[in-house]
């Protein structure tokens, strides 16, 4: 009987991983083959899963009833002696399937039940359950909270506290590869939590934006408050990618305000000058929170990427965009940590194009627009261009790049001492390069630059210079 | 309508008829749907339910009888609490505060006759018993045994660690 039925599941998983000719025919078989194991798993359940309950032979009676309402699902059942057996296995399997998906969709909730026995994991490993299953906190819908502002006050804080310990979907020890294999299944179920972290792993932790460009397109068919996450995050990508997208991603941000599905949306939208509703900023506040649960998960993979070693070092965290400054990987270093990746011949990367592989064939499954479908021709060439950032205005240095001028502000404390010294830097090597007549030359501003940075006198490197234009050492005295 | 409402006999697997007001056993998709068939015949009529047991039958007279006075408030999905008595009123509440045998006879009647509050309410009331439990604590609560080898439970654990790590 379980033969039957994996062999139904094989040729469903053949299914999801090629795209066979005779598809149909193929699909048809598959489905046969599974609806005949639902039958043997009725019978199976009824004969020896119940002689387990009762290992006793004490009433037969009891059990020849129970088998009754087993397999036909009504309440024939018996009389009322509790002790010895256990009437929550009469219960037929789309009552326990309802029970589960309604109400014990949380990660642990599963967990625990998976852990009970056979039967319980069966149900709880069916594509529904997997479809429901709440990997993140749901998001706080922003409309109906801003309607009672006051009342649930208290509703927040408690329910916070439990949001913190259910956000559990990285382990201390996840790399890339094994997060990604963990929600694949979930995410070819439908779940809406594990499409949108794989979409995160994709784009920031494995650097590869098409692939993540396609994984949150899937969700485009339909916006509701359960793909919004997925959805602004394509948004927040796409208007980042240049102009020719920036249209695509204000429209899909305009059709999830809409659906007033997500609060950062809502907040971003809503004019500067008015005061948002209480309800509003608090749910934003919320997301906020499980966004910033999410990250350190992320760069929790990130540091489990076999990445040089002076990376390691780098300042990772907040900033979701990994061009941001903010974060610490911005495009020139993100292109060494690949070549080096490259030289290395780390097995990582190819683990990481079978996964992706799989990924596509869920996209195709689930019959959802692909980017090629869904992007103007010529932004495939421009998806890797550097986007226009936020520079420090005041060090106008070349990694002092920024995606929001949020990021900017909540940077400054760290950004501080070192933009004074680059400021420094900058006025004096502009200082000298007037003096020695070389304002026309970046290149060789930016020489003299390094060298003030690097706490060398900038004049040695000058002194060819100086000596074939014949200027007076005297100016290079104004300027120390 | 001044008229006095018209009832009918559901009748259990015992045998035994209940009348029942008609805009009560309404309240069953099942009933009105046979209602439905057989709109023609206007006297008092009786319904079989040869799958429900007087004493679970009573409580689902009961369960609707009050349902019509004051009607269940929504449950929220997921369950929020593991006490019935802060999702749903106090009479919900004490109503499903009942031995597991009966509860499971509820669910199964609920279900035949296609009572979506009922259902709803004992779905919830089975829901509130597992949610946050270990699953010793579920095998023990349903008194059901554990038929994994020791490698096969070691082997869900792992698989369903990133569940468990708070």
């Amino acid at each position: 009987m379980i033969g039957i039925g994996t062999t139904g599941n094989l040729i469903l998983d053949f299914l999801a991983s090629n795209r066979h000719p005779r598809t149909d025919t193929i699909l048809a078989c598959a489905t046969i083959l599974l609806g005949i194991r639902s039958l043997c798993k009725l019978k199976s359940l009824t004969a020896p899963s119940l002689s387990l309950v009762w290992p006793s032979s004490e009433e037969k009676k009891d059990k020849e009833s129970t088998r009754n309402c087993g397999t036909t699902g009504t309440a024939g059942a018996t009389e009322p002696n509790t002790g010895s057996y256990s009437p929550i296995q009469g219960l037929p399997e789309d009552i326990l399937l309802q029970i589960f998906c309604d109400h014990l969709n949380s990660p642990l909730d599963r967990f625990n039940l998976q852990c009970v026995n056979k039967r319980f994991q069966e149900i709880s490993e069916s594509p529904q359950m997997m479809k429901k299953l709440q990997i993140l906190p749901p998001i706080v819908n922003a409309r109906t909270t801003a309607l009672d502002i006051g009342v649930d006050v208290d509703a927040p804080t408690s329910s916070a506290s439990t949001s913190e310990g259910s956000i559990r979907c990285f382990l201390q020890n996840d790399t890339p590869i094994t997060a990604t294999k963990r929600f694949l299944p979930f995410a070819q179920a439908g779940n809406p939590d594990a499409i949108f972290l794989l979409g995160l792993i994709a784009t920031y932790v494995e650097d590869d934006i098409h692939t993540g460009v396609a994984i949150f397109a899937s969700t485009l068919h339909q916006v509701s408050p359960s793909h919004a996450r997925s959805q602004a995050e394509l948004a927040n990508i796409l208007l980042r990618q240049g102009p020719s997208t920036k249209q695509l991603g204000l429209q899909i941000m305009q059709q999830i305000a809409d659906s007033s599905a997500h609060p950062h949306v809502l907040l971003g939208l809503t004019n500067r000058h008015v005061h948002p509703q209480p309800g509003l900023v608090r749910s934003a506040r919320k997301e906020t929170e499980t966004i910033h649960h999410i990250v350190s998960g992320l760069v929790q993979l990130i540091d489990q990427k076999p990445v040089p070693p002076h990376h390691r070092r780098l300042k990772l965290e907040k900033c979701i965009n990994p061009h941001c400054y903010r974060r610490g990987y911005h495009t020139g270093r993100r292109a060494q940590s690949r070549h080096w990746l490259k030289t290395k011949a780390f097995t990582s990367a190819d683990q990481w194009e079978t996964l992706r592989n799989d990924i596509t064939c869920m996209q195709t499954t689930t019959c959802a627009p692909t980017h090629h479908d869904l992007l103007p021709d010529n932004v495939q060439d421009q998806m890797y261009r550097v986007p226009p950032f936020h520079r420090c205005n005041r060090c106008r240095a070349k990694k002092a790049l920024y995606c929001s001028r949020s990021c900017q502000l909540q940077h400054w404390q760290d950004h501080k001492p070192e933009c004074r010294r680059l400021q420094h830097a900058r006025v004096n090597a502009q200082g000298i390069a007037q003096a020695f007549g070389l304002e026309g030359d970046p290149r060789r501003i930016e020489q003299i630059r390094q060298h003030i940075l690097a706490g060398r006198r900038a004049f040695r490197i000058l002194a060819p210079v100086a000596g074939a234009q014949d200027n007076n050492d005297a100016a290079n005295n104004d300027n120390p | 309508m001044d008229v006095e409402e018209s009832t009918i006999n559901l009748v259990s697997a015992e045998g035994d008829s209940s009348p029942v007001p008609l805009s009560v056993a309404k309240m069953s998709e099942l009933v009105r749907s046979m209602m439905d068939e057989e709109a023609e015949d206007d006297d008092v009529k009786e319904i079989p339910l040869p799958n429900v047991k007087s004493q679970v039958l009573h409580k689902v007279i009961e369960f609707c009888e009050h349902h019509l006075k004051e009607p269940m408030t929504e449950i929220e999905k997921p369950l929020k609490s593991n006490s019935m008595s802060d999702v749903v009123q106090k009479f919900y509440a004490d109503f499903v505060d009942i031995e597991q045998v009966l509860l499971f006879e509820l669910i199964l009647a609920a279900n035949y006759m296609d009572i979506k509050p009922l259902l709803d309410l004992t779905c919830a009331t089975v829901a509130s018993m597992i949610k946050g439990k270990t699953p010793e604590d579920i095998r023990t609560t349903f008194n059901i045994t554990n038929d994994f080898s020791p490698e096969e439970e070691a082997q869900v654990r792992e698989e369903n660690k990133w569940c468990e790590e708070a």
